[in-house]
């Protein structure tokens, strides 16, 4: 039995900053609760230099081996904080403008961040499923933040109830899991199926059901139904988080969950993941093509990108898999992050969500139509922006392990998906404006667009020290 | 000794799972959607505490445990949502909920 | 096979049919309370006596009454409307269809438990052996649970509770 805190500082410092920012918002005047922002904002810094006496232990294991603090982990933590600190920094006026209550979505926002560091460090099933579950419960109240808004409402019904009927489903696989092993802990489940062709039959069983909730959590065609409900009705500053963190978190446990527990029966889950790659990348790009509301439209390109990065999952037995997928994941995060900040600007502060709401906008706010020019031909895969590298890496992982087909599919998609970014850039650098007054987005706000729109370039121009990073922690998770 | 083969249990456990699968897909009123996922992690549960029994171990347990305790707090926000909604409704029928397009 | 799991076993199958099945939401509820007791007595059948009085105590307690009360809460000042039946001919259809087929997959699941059951000490499951295993092995896990349902009720005050400007 070994305790080592030093290991979790960051989800510890994340945990006493949420009760931190529950008291402080007890004592503050409503109205007055500006400085929660910058006391949230700092914490997250904190607990990211938290991260650092972590890579200095030689340890990497603690609490009876539930939770690792590996490279891997380390990785990803960086990525959730990196996250909740952007989403910090552009929420303040939009909080405030919105009546949304201002310490609870700090404290939601912080909860759903616990969960998913817990669910990239988990080696056993017991933490995946507290952290899956801490990040969905908190991705359910969120949705519904908007309460006199029956979009929200209908959002967080819908979200609720796909996402309570998934984690059934997968509860139910890591039940058959248990059964067969008699184990939690990952290493050790995979030990004990590696070899033993006995237990085939019902590792199958298991192993759709695992891929199945797995597939609600992170959205992914056929099991997408909640999403573009759940992306239009929450409020957008949270919708922008749904795009990135439940799914990157998801993304994290399906890895180390996958490759270490059932590194035996690789050849069966791969294909699982081939086709839901296959499904969500034509449905999603073929589906946004005819929307007409950005942040559905966005719900749609989303599943897509889960399509790209299943691709990348697929080949998740070879370092260089899992390396573009992580890389790809950071990629995404930054670019998403930046379109939802240009996005939630529009709609919030300017005239809407409607793709007729961007006419005009370079000549009214040339900054947010550039930033947006540059994300969405990030997400096409247009070179020299992070999104094409980690198409790149995706796509060369994909035909190293033989799976050209999938690949061709993915440049496939990548043409398809320009015919709707193409339509907002035309809007906004054709389109006749109704009003010219500039669209007034706070500081927060620009300065999130700014931070991602350089990040998203360097992403694209000098990728290799963040690939070399991504490669060295893959390389730590693995058995085989 | 049990008082029946494990493999009974189990079989009881997955009925009971496909029995609320069914209906969470046929009912349309999210009160029995909800009531229908109880039962399916209910299932989830009886399966864990049935192999808990097989290999004689505590850990299977230890997950149920936690299940009904997550489970509790997810009935909690899930029935806050309804509460949310309905106050302000008639109707408790998730098909009358149109405010976004399908 | 003893007359005990059958009839416990009996009993939980009729009760989630039972919640499927009826019309009211109320009935629904009762019907998952007898599911709920029939559950606890096959885990009393398993040794498994803490989980036995845990699902009576959180499911069978304040579970139900949380639906019950939401029930009483939504349904007081109007009666719920029954669903009309002519739509969801198809539905039930489409779902019946896919729950038989899920049923015969998960049949192959029982093939997981077919190995004997171990050995086990005479005080396997009870409150000290489950207490020691849960507050110290996994006494993290539990840390991480209490959080989980501090997230749970702040989510619940602010969603249906009183809000200041």
């Amino acid at each position: 039995m070994s305790f080592d805190y030093t290991l979790l500082l960051p989800e510890l410092i994340l945990t006493a900053l949420a009760l931190v920012v529950l008291v402080i918002d007890l004592s503050l005047a409503p109205g007055k609760k500006q400085s929660l922002t910058w006391i949230t904002f700092a914490g997250i810094l904190v607990a990211m230099a938290g991260i650092w006496p972590a890579t200095q232990t030689s340890a990497s294991q603690t609490l009876s081996g539930m939770v690792s603090s590996d490279g891997f982990s380390i990785f990803f933590k960086v990525l959730f904080l990196t996250v909740a600190a952007l989403i910090t920094l552009a929420s303040g006026p939009y909080l405030q403008q919105k009546r949304l209550p201002v310490g609870e979505f700090y404290i939601l926002l912080l909860s759903a961040t616990l969960g998913m560091m817990f669910m990239s460090g988990s080696r056993d099933l017991i933490t995946i499923y507290l952290g899956l579950e801490l990040a969905s419960i908190t991705s359910y109240i969120l949705a519904g933040l908007l309460r006199e808004d029956p979009k929200s409402n209908e959002a967080a019904i819908k979200y609720f109830l796909n996402g309570a009927m998934a984690s059934a489903v997968l509860l139910f696989g890591l039940s058959l899991v248990y059964g067969l092993t008699g184990e939690t802990h990952l290493d050790i489940i995979g030990k004990v199926l590696n070899g033993d062709i006995s237990h085939w039959p019902i590792v199958g069983v298991a192993l759709v059901f695992l891929v199945a909730g797995f597939g609600f959590k992170m959205a992914a065609a056929p099991f997408h139904l909640w999403t573009p409900d759940a992306y239009e009705g929450a409020p957008t500053l949270v919708t922008a988080f749904f795009a990135v963190g439940p799914k990157a978190g998801a993304m994290a446990a399906v890895l180390r969950a996958f490759t270490i527990g059932f590194a035996a029966s690789s050849g069966r889950w791969t294909e699982l993941f081939a086709i839901l790659a296959v499904v969500s990348m034509f449905f999603g790009n073929l589906t946004a093509l005819w929307q007409t509301n950005v942040k559905r439209m966005m719900a749609y390109s989303s599943i897509a990108h889960i399509g790209y990065l299943l691709v990348g999952v697929t080949v998740a037995t070879t370092v260089p898999g899992v390396a573009s997928v992580m890389f790809y994941l950071l990629a995404y995060a930054v670019m998403t992050l930046g379109a939802f900040a240009v996005i939630l600007a529009v709609d919030a502060f300017g005239p809407g969500d409607q793709v007729g709401n961007y006419a005009g906008l370079a000549t009214r706010s040339p900054l947010l139509a550039w930033g947006l020019t540059l994300f969405f031909v990030s997400m096409i895969g247009i070179p020299p922006t992070g999104g094409f590298m980690g198409k790149f890496y995706l796509f060369s992982a994909a035909v190293q392990n033989g799976y050209v087909w999938l690949a061709v599919v993915m440049a496939i998609n990548s043409a398809i998906s320009v015919g709707y970014y193409y339509g907002i850039v035309k809007e906004m650098f054709v389109g006749k404006p109704l009003e010219t007054t500039s669209v007034k987005a706070p500081a927060g706000v620009t300065a999130v667009v700014a931070i991602t729109m350089v990040v998203t370039l360097m992403l694209g121009l000098y990728a290799s020290p963040f690939l070399n990073w991504a490669t060295a922690a893959a390389a730590l998770p693995r058995f085989f | 000794m049990t008082a029946a083969p494990i493999a009974a249990y189990i079989l009881v456990s997955a009925v009971l799972f496909a029995i609320g699968g069914i209906g969470v897909l046929v009912r349309r009123s999210p009160l029995a959607m909800l009531m229908s996922v109880e039962v399916m992690w209910n299932a989830a549960n009886l399966a864990f505490v049935a192999f808990a029994r097989q290999h004689g171990s505590l850990d299977g347990h230890i997950f149920a445990f936690l299940v009904i305790t997550v489970a509790a707090a997810e009935v909690a926000i899930g029935l806050a949502i309804i509460v949310l909604i309905f106050r302000k409704r008639a109707t408790v029928d998730v098909d009358d909920i149109r405010a976004l397009r399908g | 096979m003893s007359l005990l799991f059958i009839v416990a076993a009996f009993i939980a199958v009729a009760g989630a049919a039972g919640v499927v099945l009826a019309k009211s939401p109320v009935h629904s509820v009762l019907a998952l309370v007898v599911n709920f007791i029939a559950l606890a007595v096959l885990f009393l059948s398993l040794q498994a006596e803490f989980m036995a009085v845990i699902q009576l105590i959180i499911y069978a307690g304040a579970v139900m009454v949380l639906f019950l009360f939401v029930i009483a809460l939504l349904t007081a000042r109007k009666e719920l409307p029954t669903s009309p039946q002519k739509w969801l001919k198809n539905q039930e259809v489409l779902g019946a269809a896919l729950g038989l087929g899920l049923m015969a997959v998960l049949g192959t699941v029982a093939l997981a438990g077919r190995g004997a059951a171990a050995e086990v000490p005479a005080d396997f499951g009870s409150v000290v052996a489950f207490g020691r295993s849960l507050l110290t092995t996994n006494v993290f896990v539990f840390e991480l649970t209490a959080f989980v349902l501090l997230v749970a009720v702040i989510g619940v005050v602010i969603l249906v509770g009183r809000r200041e400007a």
